[in-house]
C-alpha cells in the first residue's frame, strides 16, 4: 500500500515537473496573415511592397474610380443617387457637416502611406539610384495628394514626415502658397529622378511634368506651366492615342496605351474597384446623368456650335451629326444599350435628366449587374497627352496669345482618328480672349466626365457663372457661392485639433 | 510563471496517467465478502427502479432492478449509500447478513442540492458568492429549437434578447448584469463540462444543469475570461443500475408572432404615394391613367390588392426526436443520446435540420482511479435565400401591393414592381428564392477525456484533456433569372426589368476552421478538522490554445445553375483567400473554502492568467475574489425560537475579473498586405493603425451582497442580490484623432463603466393533498452609468450617463395650420414647414428649438422580470412562463415605418393621417423618408416603447401512471402540449416588441410555437 502512495506522489511530481520545461513561445503569437513592421524594410523586395502599398492609395476616394463624380458638382452632370451629396452642393449648401470626407480623408491616406514611406525606405540597404527612383515615386505620389488638398481646401497641414503620435499631429496649417511650394519641390526631386520612359503603371518623368504644369496652371504661372506641358510634347514619350476615342477608357485598350500619363489602376477579379464599381454604379444604377447644358456643348461635325448660324442643328434630331466625341461620352436618348441577347437593357432607376454617362462603359460586359462588379476593372487617367496638349494651349494662349503651336495642339486633338472634327476656325478664335474661350470649351469636350471640370472651373473663377444658368432636375437652380472656392474643414476634424483653424467664411 | 507551458504537456500526462492506473491496478482486493440483499422504496412504499447502491469502502456500486432489489458484495460493519435522483441519499450500516429495506423521501431541495462552480461542486446552501442554476429539466419544458434562448427568463440577471426566428440564426444576446463593456465583448464565458464548447452541440434533454457565476467572487476562478459573468453546462451523465432508453419527440408549427398591417388596397397607395411626392417636390410616382387602371378594374387580376405580407409569411413545421441509452453497471456508467431537428421557416428557401450526438462514459479502472470521455458533437444543415432576416422580409415591405409575385399570365415569370418604367422598391422575395441560395454545414465536437484520482483520503486529482472542434462550410450561389414589370408595355408585351440581380453570378465558398485545445489539472483537498472546522482547497493549472483558419474561393463562370461545386466552373476570373489567427491562455489558479459549524463560511479564489493578446511585458494579471456568508439560521437563536425559518443567509463578495476578448493581436504594430497592379498585380505593405503598445485587457470589479431566505421548509423562499460591476480600462479609440494622420487610431484602455443593479428572486411551492402548486418571480433591474469616457458625444456618450443614449427632440404633436407654425417656436427642420408637419417640443422655452432642446433617452429598460406558475394534480401538470422587460425604448423607421421607404406601403393608420380635412395630431401628413418636415431630424416620432410582458410558454402534460405503462414494459410515459409566445402585451405597433434594438422597423418575426410531444422510457 504505502509503496503505492509513493509511487503516485513520485509520479505526479515528475508530471507535474514536465510542465514548466516547455518551449517558450506558448503565449508569443504573432499576427499570421500580415507583417510585423520590425521585420520590414530589409531587402529591395521589401521596398518595393512598401512603395505598392503607397499606390494602392490611389484607389481610394476621388483618387479611385470616383473621380468621375467630381463632374457632378460642376454644370456637367447631376449626382443622381447622392453619392457625395454633391446635389446640396450645387445648391450653394456647403457647410462642415455636409462636404463628403472623402476631400479630406483620401489625400491624407495617401500622404501617410507616402510619409511612412519614406521615413522607412532611407535606412533600407538597397542600391541608391533604386532608392532614389523609389522615393521619387512616393514624393510624386505626396504631391500629388497634397495637390488635390491644395484644389480642395487651399492651405492645408503639412506633414512632410509622419506625426509620431496622436499629440503631434496635431498642428496648424499651411497656407496655399506653402503647399504650393513644398509641392513644386517635391515635383522636381521626382522630375530629377524618376526615369524618362513610357507609362506602364510606374509614375515616369512624364507623369511628374505633367502634374507640375497642372500645379502652375492653378498658379497661373502661365509661361512655366507652357515650358513644362513643352517639355512634356517634345519629348516624345506620349502620344494621342489613335484606336478610338471611347477605347481610351477601357481596360483592354488602356494597357500600354501611348496617350496615358498617369492613371490609377485596377485589376480584375482580384483588384476590382471599390464600392460597386462604376459598371453599377454608373452602368446600371445610372449615377451620373450629363444636364443638357453639357450635351449643347458639343458641336456639329461640321465644328459649328449648335447655335451657330448654319450649323444645322436640327432640334428633331438634336443627337445627328455631332461631335463623335458626344456620344462616346454620354448615352443619349436614342442611344440605347443592346443586352447580348438583343434586348433593350433598362438601367435601375429612370434618368433625371435623359442622359447618362458612357465614357468608361465597357458595353462588351453588358448586361450591368452586380455580377460584374469583380470584372470593372478600368483604369481612371489623371493625366493624358489630350490634357498636357489642352493645358499646353491655355498656357500658351494666356502668356503669349494665339500662336501656331496653339492651334496645332488643338488640332491634333480634334484630328484624332475616329474623332476627325475639323481644325479651329483661326479666323473665329484669333484673339487670346476668343481662343480661351474656344480652349475651355475643348477642353470640356475632350476631357468631359473624367473628373476635371470641377478643378478647372474653379482655377478659372466660373463656378457661378456656369452653375447659375442651370436647374437640378428637381427645378431648383443651382448656385455656387464665391466663398465655396475652397471647401470648408470637416467639423470633426476642428474639433480634434485645435489648432486648425477654418477657412474663412466657413467660421 | 516564467516558463510558459506547451501541448507536449497533453502528452506526458496521457502516459503518465497510464503508468499510474497500471501500478495501482495491481493492487488486488483480497478480504472475503459477504453478498448484501436489499429493497430500495419510496415513502409511499412502491418500489424505486434504478436507485443506485455504493459501498463507500469498496467503492463498489449497483443499482436497484425493475422490482426495487439489488444485492452487492459487503462486509459487516461497511457502510452503503443509497441515491435517487429526487430522492435524499442515505446511508445504511451492514450490521448483519440479513436483507436490508430501505425507505428514501423526496429530497429536501434545499438542504442537498449539489451545485456545479467553477472546477468542483458547492452544496448550493453553503454558497457565499452569487450563483444561480437551473435545472435540464426547466430548460426542456419549452421546446423550442434554441437552446441558447431557452434560458431567457430563467436567471435573475441574465437577460436574454433573442432577435429573430429565423432558423438556425436565432441564437439570442446574453448579458449577465447589464453591459460589461463598450470596447471589448459583453458576453459571458460559456463552458460545457468545463471547456469552452459550443452550447448548440446540444440538445435541451442532454442538459443536466445551468450554472450561472455573477460575482466576480465566484466567476474570479476563471481570471481574464470572465468579465461578463460565467456560464456552466454540465451534460447529463450515465447512472449505475438499470439501462433506460428514452425516445423523447414533439411536432410543432410555428408562425410569426406579429406582422404590421400595411395599406393593401392599390389606388389608396398610389394616390398616396402621390401626395408624399407632392409634399417633398418631387415627381408623381404614377399617372392618374395608371391610378385610373387600378381604379376602374378593383381588384382584379391584372389591378390587384395585394398584402406581400401575408403572402411571405406563413407556417413552418418544426420536429424533433430525441433518442437517449443510459445506465451502467458499479464499474463503468454510459449516457448516449441522438437529436435530430428538423425546422422549416416561416417562410420560403430555408431548412434547417440539427443532428446533435453525446456520448458519455465512465470507467472505474481501479478503486482510485476513474477514467472518464464526455464528447458531443453536432452537425447543422442550413439552407438558407441568399438574402437573409431583415434583408428578406423588407423586401415584402417594399414591394407595393399593387403587383403580385407572378405575372398574371399563369407564365410563372416573377416580377419585380408595377409599371415598367417606374423607380421600383427594391427586389421581390420571389427574385431572391429564385436565383440562389446559401448553404451553410457547420460541424461541432466538443471532445474530453479526463481521469480523476483519489490520491490519499480527501486529496483528489483531476486532470482533463479536451479538444473543441468547428468546422464550417459556406456556400453562396447566385444566378440570374429574369423579372418583369407586372403590367404589360403598350404593345401588351410583358417586358423584362432588372431589378433583383443577385450581388453576383455564381458560388462562394468558405470553409472555416477553428481548434482550441484546452488542458487542465486540479487537485483538490478536503477536510474536517476538530468536528467543527471543515476546510476544501483547491489547486489547478490550466493552458489553452486556439487557432482558427479559413479559406475561401469564388467562382464566376458556371454553364447552369445546379452546379454547386468549383469544379464546375473553367475558373475565369476566380479568386481565391485564405488566413489564420490564433491565442493562447496560461493559467493557474486556486480555491480556498473554510466553514465552521455550516454557520460561517469563507472562501477565496485566484487566478494568474497569461494570455498572448497583450505585449509581454504586460502580459501577466492576477484576478481574484473573495466571499463570506454568515448562515443567520444556523444559530441557535434563531433555530430553537424561530423554526419556520428554514434558511437564512446573508452573503457578501468583492473580486476582480477580466475581459480578454479584445481581439487577438491588438498591441503589435503590423503592416496590412495589400496589392496595386502595376500592370499584374503586385503585392504591398500598408500600415494602416497606430498602435498602443502597452494595451491590456479590461477589468471588472464586482462588489455583491446577497441574502437567501427559505421559510418552512421551502413553502416560500427568496434570494435577493446586489450588485455593483464597475469596468474600467475598457478599450476605446483615440477618437481625437485627426483625419489627418491618414491612419485610424489607436485603441488604448481609457473608458469606465459602472452597472448597479438588484436581483430578486421569490418562490413558493404548496401542496394540498395530490394537487400541488407553484409560483416564481424573477426580477432585474439595474442602472448603467458611463463614468469615465475618451471622447465624450453630448447626449449620447458622456459621464454620468447610460451608455449611447437616444439624443432626440422630443415630438409634441402636428402642426395643423400655418399660423400654428408662425406662432410656435423656430423648429429643427431646415425646410419650409407645413401643416401637416412635426411639431418638437421647444424644452429650454427660449423661442428656438434648437440642440440644446434634444432629450436624453436610454437605450436600457426599466427591469427585466419574468414569473413561473405551476400545478401538478396526480398526473396532470401545467406550467405557465411569463417573461418580460418594462421601459424598454427602440428608434425605428425605414420600411413599414417610414411611408414608402423604397416603395413600401405605409402601415395602415396613416389612413387617419393629417391632412387639412382630418386634423390628425399624432400622425403626420404622409411623406418621404429623408422629408425635413418629418425625418430630417432625429426626434422621439421614431423612438418606440418596446416594453412587453408575453405569455413565453404554456405547457400542459400528462404523465401516465406506472400500472398503465407497465402493461407496456415502459417506466414511464408523458404526453404534452406546449406552446410559445402565446400571448403578448405590449404598446409596440404592428411588430414584436422583441427585438435586438434599434434600426429597422421590419423584422424577421418571432415565432410562436405550436407543440405536441410524447416522452416514452423504457
Amino acid at each position: 500500500m504505502k509503496t503505492r502512495y509513493i509511487c503516485i506522489i513520485l509520479v505526479a511530481v515528475v508530471v507535474t515537473g514536465l510542465l514548466p520545461s516547455c518551449n517558450k513561445s506558448y503565449l508569443d503569437k504573432n499576427p499570421t496573415d500580415a507583417i510585423s513592421n520590425g521585420a520590414f524594410w530589409k531587402t529591395d523586395a521589401d521596398v518595393q511592397m512598401g512603395l505598392t502599398g503607397v499606390y494602392r492609395r490611389l484607389q481610394s476616394g476621388f483618387f479611385g474610380h470616383y473621380k468621375l463624380w467630381l463632374d457632378t458638382y460642376s454644370d456637367n452632370a447631376y449626382d443622381r443617387h447622392s453619392y457625395f451629396n454633391f446635389g446640396e452642393l450645387t445648391q450653394g449648401v456647403v457647410n462642415p457637416g455636409n462636404v463628403s470626407g472623402n476631400f479630406y480623408n483620401a489625400p491624407y491616406q495617401g500622404i501617410a502611406a507616402a510619409n511612412y514611406f519614406l521615413d522607412n525606405v532611407e535606412a533600407a540597404p538597397i542600391v541608391e539610384a533604386d532608392k532614389n527612383k523609389y522615393k521619387a515615386e512616393a514624393r510624386f505620389l505626396r504631391a500629388l495628394f497634397y495637390f488635390d488638398l491644395a484644389q480642395s481646401f487651399g492651405g492645408v497641414i503639412i506633414y512632410k514626415t509622419a506625426p509620431k503620435s496622436v499629440d503631434d499631429s496635431k498642428i496648424k496649417q499651411s497656407t496655399k502658397d506653402e503647399l504650393l511650394t513644398f509641392i513644386h519641390e517635391e515635383l522636381d526631386f521626382a522630375i530629377a529622378n524618376l526615369p524618362d520612359v513610357v507609362y506602364a503603371g510606374h509614375a515616369v518623368k512624364g507623369s511628374a511634368q505633367a502634374l507640375k504644369a497642372n500645379v502652375f496652371l492653378l498658379q497661373q504661372n502661365w509661361a512655366q506651366a507652357a515650358t513644362l506641358a513643352g517639355e512634356v510634347m517634345t519629348a516624345g514619350k506620349f502620344l494621342l492615342y489613335q484606336g478610338g476615342y471611347q477605347n481610351l477608357f477601357l481596360t483592354p485598350t488602356q494597357q500600354a496605351n501611348p496617350e496615358i500619363i498617369f492613371s490609377t489602376k485596377y485589376l480584375a477579379p482580384n483588384n476590382p474597384q471599390g464600392g460597386e464599381g462604376l459598371l453599377v454604379e454608373i452602368g446600371w444604377y445610372g449615377a451620373i446623368n450629363p444636364y443638357q447644358n453639357m450635351v449643347d456643348e458639343y458641336e456639329m461635325a461640321n465644328g459649328k456650335m449648335i447655335t451657330e448660324a448654319g450649323s444645322g442643328f436640327d432640334p428633331a434630331n438634336p443627337y445627328n451629326n455631332r461631335d463623335p466625341r458626344l456620344k462616346m461620352t454620354i448615352k443619349v436618348p436614342n442611344d440605347p444599350f443592346i443586352n447580348p441577347d438583343g434586348s433593350v437593357f433598362q438601367h435601375s432607376d429612370p434618368l433625371l435628366t435623359g442622359f447618362t454617362q458612357k465614357k468608361y462603359l465597357d458595353l462588351t460586359k453588358l448586361p450591368f449587374d452586380r455580377s460584374k462588379i469583380p470584372l470593372t476593372d478600368q483604369n481612371i487617367i489623371h493625366y493624358r497627352y489630350a490634357d498636357v496638349l489642352l493645358m499646353y494651349a491655355e498656357a500658351k494662349n494666356e502668356a503669349t496669345g494665339p500662336d501656331a503651336t496653339v492651334y496645332a495642339a488643338l488640332n491634333s486633338i480634334r484630328s484624332r482618328t475616329g474623332v476627325n472634327m475639323p481644325p479651329v476656325d483661326q479666323l473665329l478664335y484669333n484673339t487670346k480672349d476668343n481662343l480661351r474661350e474656344f480652349i475651355r470649351h475643348e477642353r470640356r469636350v475632350e476631357l468631359g466626365l473624367e473628373g476635371h471640370r470641377y478643378f478647372d472651373l474653379k482655377r478659372w473663377g466660373l463656378m457661378q457663372a456656369k452653375l447659375a444658368p442651370l436647374k437640378n432636375p428637381g427645378g431648383t437652380p443651382l448656385k455656387f457661392g464665391e466663398l465655396n472656392n475652397v471647401l470648408p474643414f470637416p467639423q470633426g476634424e476642428l474639433d480634434k485639433n485645435p489648432q486648425l483653424t477654418q477657412n474663412k467664411d466657413y467660421k | 510563471m516564467k516558463n510558459p507551458f506547451t501541448n507536449g504537456v497533453i502528452k506526458h500526462w496521457l502516459a503518465c496517467s497510464l503508468v499510474i492506473a497500471f501500478m495501482t491496478l495491481n493492487a488486488q482486493e483480497t478480504k472475503a465478502q459477504n453478498i448484501i440483499n436489499g429493497r430500495v422504496n419510496n415513502s409511499s412504499g412502491e418500489p424505486l427502479v434504478s436507485a443506485t447502491i455504493n459501498n463507500k469502502r469498496s467503492k463498489k456500486a449497483t443499482a436497484t432492478n425493475s422490482t426495487g432489489e439489488f444485492s452487492i458484495a459487503a462486509n459487516m460493519g461497511d457502510v452503503l449509500e443509497i441515491s435517487f435522483a429526487g430522492m435524499r441519499t442515505q446511508e445504511v450500516a451492514v450490521n448483519g447478513p440479513g436483507a436490508i429495506t430501505v425507505t428514501l423521501n423526496a429530497s429536501d431541495a434545499i438542504e442537498d442540492e449539489v451545485i456545479v462552480v467553477g472546477y468542483g461542486t458547492q452544496k448550493k446552501i453553503n454558497l457565499s458568492g452569487s450563483v444561480a442554476t437551473v435545472s435540464g429539466k426547466t430548460i426542456a419544458q419549452r421546446p423550442t429549437p434554441n437552446i441558447q434562448n431557452l434560458l431567457q427568463g430563467r436567471v435573475a440577471g441574465l437577460d436574454v434578447v433573442q432577435s429573430t426566428g429565423e432558423p438556425g440564426r436565432d441564437n439570442g444576446a446574453l448579458r449577465i448584469r447589464g453591459l460589461g463593456s463598450y470596447g471589448a465583448s459583453s458576453s459571458p464565458l460559456i463552458l460545457v463540462d468545463g471547456v469552452i464548447g459550443s452550447i448548440n452541440n446540444l440538445s435541451p434533454q442532454d442538459i443536466e444543469s445551468v450554472t450561472v457565476l455573477k460575482d466576480a467572487a465566484s466567476a474570479s476562478i476563471y481570471g481574464a475570461r470572465a468579465a461578463n459573468g460565467v456560464i456552466l453546462i454540465t451534460t447529463k451523465k450515465g447512472k449505475a443500475g438499470k439501462n433506460v432508453i428514452d425516445y423523447n419527440g414533439s411536432w410543432s408549427t410555428s408562425e410569426a408572432t406579429a406582422y404590421p398591417d400595411l395599406i393593401t388596397n392599390s389606388v389608396t397607395y398610389m394616390e398616396m404615394y402621390n401626395q408624399a411626392n407632392a409634399r417633398s417636390g418631387r415627381a408623381l410616382q404614377y399617372t392618374q391613367a395608371q391610378i385610373d387602371l387600378y381604379k376602374n378594374n378593383p381588384n382584379s387580376e391584372q389591378y390587384p390588392n395585394f398584402n406581400w405580407l401575408d403572402y411571405v409569411l406563413g407556417k413552418g413545421p418544426i420536429q424533433n426526436h430525441h433518442l437517449g441509452f443510459s445506465g451502467g453497471s458499479d464499474k463503468t456508467t454510459y449516457n448516449l443520446s441522438m437529436n435530430y431537428l428538423d425546422q422549416n421557416s416561416i417562410t420560403k428557401g430555408y431548412l434547417y435540420k440539427r443532428y446533435n450526438a453525446l456520448l458519455d462514459l465512465a470507467t472505474q479502472v481501479h478503486k482510485r482511479v476513474k477514467v472518464s470521455t464526455n464528447i458531443n458533437f453536432s452537425f447543422q444543415d442550413a439552407k438558407a435565400p441568399w438574402l437573409v432576416n431583415d434583408d428578406l422580409l423588407l423586401l415584402a415591405y417594399a414591394s407595393a401591393p399593387t403587383f403580385k409575385p407572378f405575372l398574371p399570365d399563369g407564365s410563372g415569370r416573377a416580377t419585380n414592381r408595377d409599371f415598367a418604367g417606374n423607380t421600383s422598391g427594391n427586389r421581390s422575395v420571389e427574385e431572391v428564392y429564385n436565383t440562389g441560395g446559401q448553404f451553410t454545414k457547420t460541424y461541432n465536437v466538443n471532445a474530453q477525456a479526463f481521469a480523476e484520482v483519489d490520491v490519499i483520503q480527501g486529496l483528489k486529482w483531476l486532470s482533463k484533456a479536451a479538444v473543441t472542434f468547428y468546422n464550417q462550410d459556406f456556400k453562396n450561389r447566385q444566378f440570374a433569372s429574369p423579372s418583369y414589370a407586372y403590367q404589360p408595355n403598350a404593345g401588351g408585351v410583358y417586358t423584362q426589368v432588372a431589378n433583383g440581380n443577385p450581388t453576383y453570378l455564381g458560388l462562394r465558398q468558405t470553409s472555416t476552421r477553428n481548434i482550441t485545445k484546452t488542458f487542465y489539472s486540479t487537485l483538490t483537498y478536503s477536510k474536517t478538522f476538530a468536528v467543527d472546522h471543515t476546510l476544501n482547497a483547491l489547486a489547478g493549472y490550466e493552458q489553452q490554445n486556439n487557432v482558427s483558419t479559413n479559406l475561401d474561393g469564388a467562382r464566376y463562370d458556371f454553364p447552369n445553375n445546379t452546379i454547386m461545386e468549383l469544379n464546375g466552373s473553367t475558373g475565369l476570373n476566380q479568386t481565391t483567400g485564405g488566413g489564420s489567427s490564433d491565442w493562447a491562455l496560461q493559467s493557474v489558479f486556486g480555491r480556498i473554502n473554510y466553514q465552521y459549524k455550516e454557520k460561517y463560511f469563507l472562501e477565496g479564489n485566484i487566478r494568474r492568467d497569461g494570455t498572448s493578446r497583450v505585449d509581454p511585458k504586460y502580459r501577466w494579471g492576477t484576478f481574484s475574489g473573495g466571499s463570506v456568508a454568515w448562515k443567520i439560521s444556523g444559530e441557535n437563536f434563531l433555530k430553537e425560537n424561530v423554526s419556520w425559518v428554514s434558511d437564512l443567509k446573508l452573503r457578501a463578495s468583492y473580486g476582480t475579473l477580466g475581459n480578454q476578448e479584445i481581439g487577438n493581436y491588438p498591441y503589435q504594430e503590423i503592416l496590412s498586405l495589400t496589392s496595386y497592379p502595376y500592370t499584374g498585380l503586385n503585392s504591398g505593405a500598408l500600415l494602416t493603425r497606430l498602435v498602443e503598445k502597452n494595451l491590456r485587457w479590461e477589468k471588472t470589479a464586482v462588489t455583491n451582497f446577497g441574502l437567501d431566505l427559505e421559510l418552512f421548509k421551502g413553502l416560500f423562499g427568496a434570494t435577493v442580490d446586489l450588485y455593483k460591476k464597475n469596468t474600467t480600462d475598457i478599450l476605446a479609440q483615440r477618437a481625437d484623432l485627426p483625419s489627418s494622420v491618414g491612419l485610424t487610431a489607436p485603441t488604448v484602455n481609457a473608458g469606465a463603466m459602472v452597472n448597479t443593479g438588484i436581483e430578486v428572486e421569490l418562490r413558493h411551492q404548496h401542496s394540498i393533498g395530490e394537487f400541488t402548486y407553484g409560483a416564481s418571480v424573477l426580477f432585474h433591474k439595474y442602472k448603467n452609468e458611463v463614468t469615465k469616457v475618451l471622447a465624450p458625444t453630448l447626449g449620447t456618450f458622456e459621464v454620468g450617463q447610460p451608455y449611447n443614449n437616444y439624443f432626440l427632440y422630443v415630438w409634441d404633436g402636428i402642426f395643423q395650420s400655418q399660423e400654428e407654425i408662425d406662432k410656435s417656436p423656430k423648429q429643427p427642420s431646415s425646410g419650409v414647414l407645413k401643416p401637416g408637419d412635426l411639431k418638437i417640443k421647444d424644452i429650454s422655452g427660449n423661442g428656438t428649438v434648437g440642440p440644446e432642446d434634444r432629450v436624453r433617452y436610454s437605450r436600457f429598460p426599466d427591469y427585466n422580470y419574468s414569473f413561473n406558475l405551476n400545478a401538478g394534480w396526480k398526473g396532470f401538470s401545467v406550467t405557465a412562463f411569463f417573461q418580460g422587460v418594462y421601459g424598454q425604448d427602440v428608434q425605428v423607421g425605414d420600411w413599414g415605418y417610414d411611408p414608402f421607404f423604397q416603395g413600401s406601403a405605409p402601415p395602415t393608420k396613416f389612413l387617419n393621417a393629417w391632412t387639412p380635412a382630418n386634423p390628425s395630431n399624432t400622425i403626420p401628413a404622409v411623406y418621404l423618408r429623408g422629408y425635413s418636415g418629418v425625418s430630417g431630424y432625429a426626434s422621439t416620432y421614431f423612438l418606440q416603447d418596446a416594453s412587453y410582458l408575453r405569455l413565453k410558454n404554456l405547457y400542459l402534460s400528462y404523465t401516465f401512471p406506472q400500472n398503465i405503462v407497465k402493461k407496456f414494459a415502459s417506466q414511464g410515459l408523458i404526453v404534452y402540449l406546449s406552446g410559445d409566445n402565446l400571448v403578448t402585451w405590449t404598446q409596440y405597433e404592428g411588430n414584436d416588441p422583441e427585438r435586438a434594438g434599434s434600426g429597422r422597423f421590419a423584422q424577421f418575426p418571432q415565432l410562436r410555437i405550436y407543440t405536441a410531444g410524447v416522452s416514452i422510457k423504457f
